[in-house]
């Protein structure tokens, strides 16, 4: 096995779960989401040249996912509506055996990041699980960091508001907006 | 940093490092500290709900499997072109290869005419009777050529037209055979070659400023015949022409 391909492997291997989720509540459809990993990987070996730092796989991968995601976006003019129709359908259910209330809170919140408008959802999951600055994101979004940073607050405010009896929620509708 | 921009910037960018931040959180005394802990709980909290999704357990073994697969697909390709260059070369190097053959085995154009030139006088073959050089010199000044001397076994002689060419028609009896020998002034072929063609074989010879065209059932004789005709001719004086 060559340099070249072990380098993909070892990419594959670290990053394809990250790849996945984000795709994940990207798109709100697990066949979806995977195909845009197999598309995003498939980018990444052709490009594999350009990656000279290990440390910038990751959101160079989310990137490209991204891009990719917004062109199929593009391709199909998906209704925004359809869209969070379906990753609210979609969502896992992961609150089996939890404590309930965490479990109850948690089943809010996914349901409350399903409802986020796109515009609002993108830029959150670039940050939360992307780790990318709000620089970072406004360049890659192609806007202004401060319009960055009012999608990112706007995307938190709608989340806290909509965790039923979220003292940090009423406090920063109040505090804040 | 004023509790409103900190607010605002807990909300928008809760892991913020940024100095002044910081520095707002550690000294605010209106809650900011207690709110900075609770952005956290709930950045916990998102992250968590976040990562909750689970990729599917074999999704990197099939990632490599699609790739490989797109690799040898594309590897297959490249063969298959390569394959294809390949037979077309194939393909051309026979096609060129025929046509070499077809013109040094079929002659050129000049054999085409000698022959339908001998077929339309093929009385000449059946030619027994030896001509002597009171017959032949004139034929062979009527077309320039004054001949050094005269080829044994000529039965025939005459001045006639292959194509556009000017040329001597012989027939010489080698061993009872009789061997075609058209003089053609004026065009000579680059290089000697033998052909077979329309159940007759022959040779072209470029000879002086013209060619010979032998024409016979077989290519005995044809030696001699050429001989006979390139020492008659060569030293001969191109004189005016006469047509």
């Amino acid at each position: 096995m060559n340099l070249r391909q072990r380098q993909f492997d070892a990419l594959v291997h670290a990053h394809a779960g990250d790849l996945y989720r984000f795709a994940y509540w990207l798109c709100g459809d697990p066949s979806r989401a995977e195909d845009l990993v197999q598309e995003t990987m498939l980018r990444a070996w052709r490009a594999l040249d350009s990656l000279q730092d290990a440390a910038a796989a990751k959101p160079w991968l989310l990137t490209i996912l991204r891009r990719e995601h917004a062109r199929g976006f593009e391709r199909k003019a998906l209704d925004l509506t359809i869209l969070d129709d379906g990753l609210k359908d979609s969502i896992p259910d992961e609150t089996a055996g939890a404590d309930p209330e965490q479990a109850g809170s948690d089943a809010e919140l996914r349901e409350a990041i399903a409802k986020l408008e796109p515009k609002y959802r993108e830029p959150l999951l670039m940050q939360v699980l992307g780790g990318f600055s709000c620089e970072e994101i406004a360049a890659e979004l192609g806007v202004k960091p401060g319009a960055v940073m009012t999608q990112l607050f706007r995307a938190r405010h709608k989340l806290r508001k909509s965790l039923s009896g979220d003292a940090v929620g009423r406090e920063s509708a109040h505090g804040v907006s | 940093m004023e509790c409103l921009e900190f607010r605002r910037r807990l909300t928008a960018e809760p892991g913020s490092r940024d100095p002044e931040f910081l520095a707002h959180r550690d000294g605010c005394h209106a809650g900011c500290t207690e709110s900075w802990w609770r952005s956290q709980r709930f950045e916990r909290q998102l992250r968590n709900v976040l990562q909750s999704v689970d990729a599917p357990e074999d999704l990197g073994e099939r990632v490599l499997l699609t790739q490989a697969t797109s690799l040898r697909g594309r590897a297959r390709h490249r063969w298959q072109i390569g394959l294809a260059l390949a037979a077309s070369l194939l393909v051309a190097l026979v096609v060129a290869g025929y046509a070499w053959n077809l013109r040094t085995t079929d002659g050129g154009p000049l054999a085409g005419m000698a022959i339908a030139h001998v077929r339309s006088e093929a009385f000449s073959l059946t030619m027994t009777r030896p001509i002597d050089a009171a017959q032949m010199r004139p034929v062979f000044a009527k077309r320039g050529v004054a001949l050094r001397d005269v080829p044994a076994h000529a039965v025939f002689a005459a001045d006639c037209r292959v194509g556009p060419y000017r040329a001597v028609h012989l027939v010489l009896r080698e061993n009872g055979s009789p061997i075609t020998v058209l003089y053609v002034v004026g065009h000579r072929i680059a290089d000697a070659r033998d052909f077979s063609r329309a159940g007759w074989h022959g040779r072209e010879v470029p000879i002086g400023n013209g060619t010979l065209v032998l024409l016979g059932n077989g290519s005995a004789g044809f030696a001699a015949a050429e001989r006979a005709v390139t020492d008659a001719v060569m030293g001969a004086t191109l004189q005016t022409e006469q047509t």
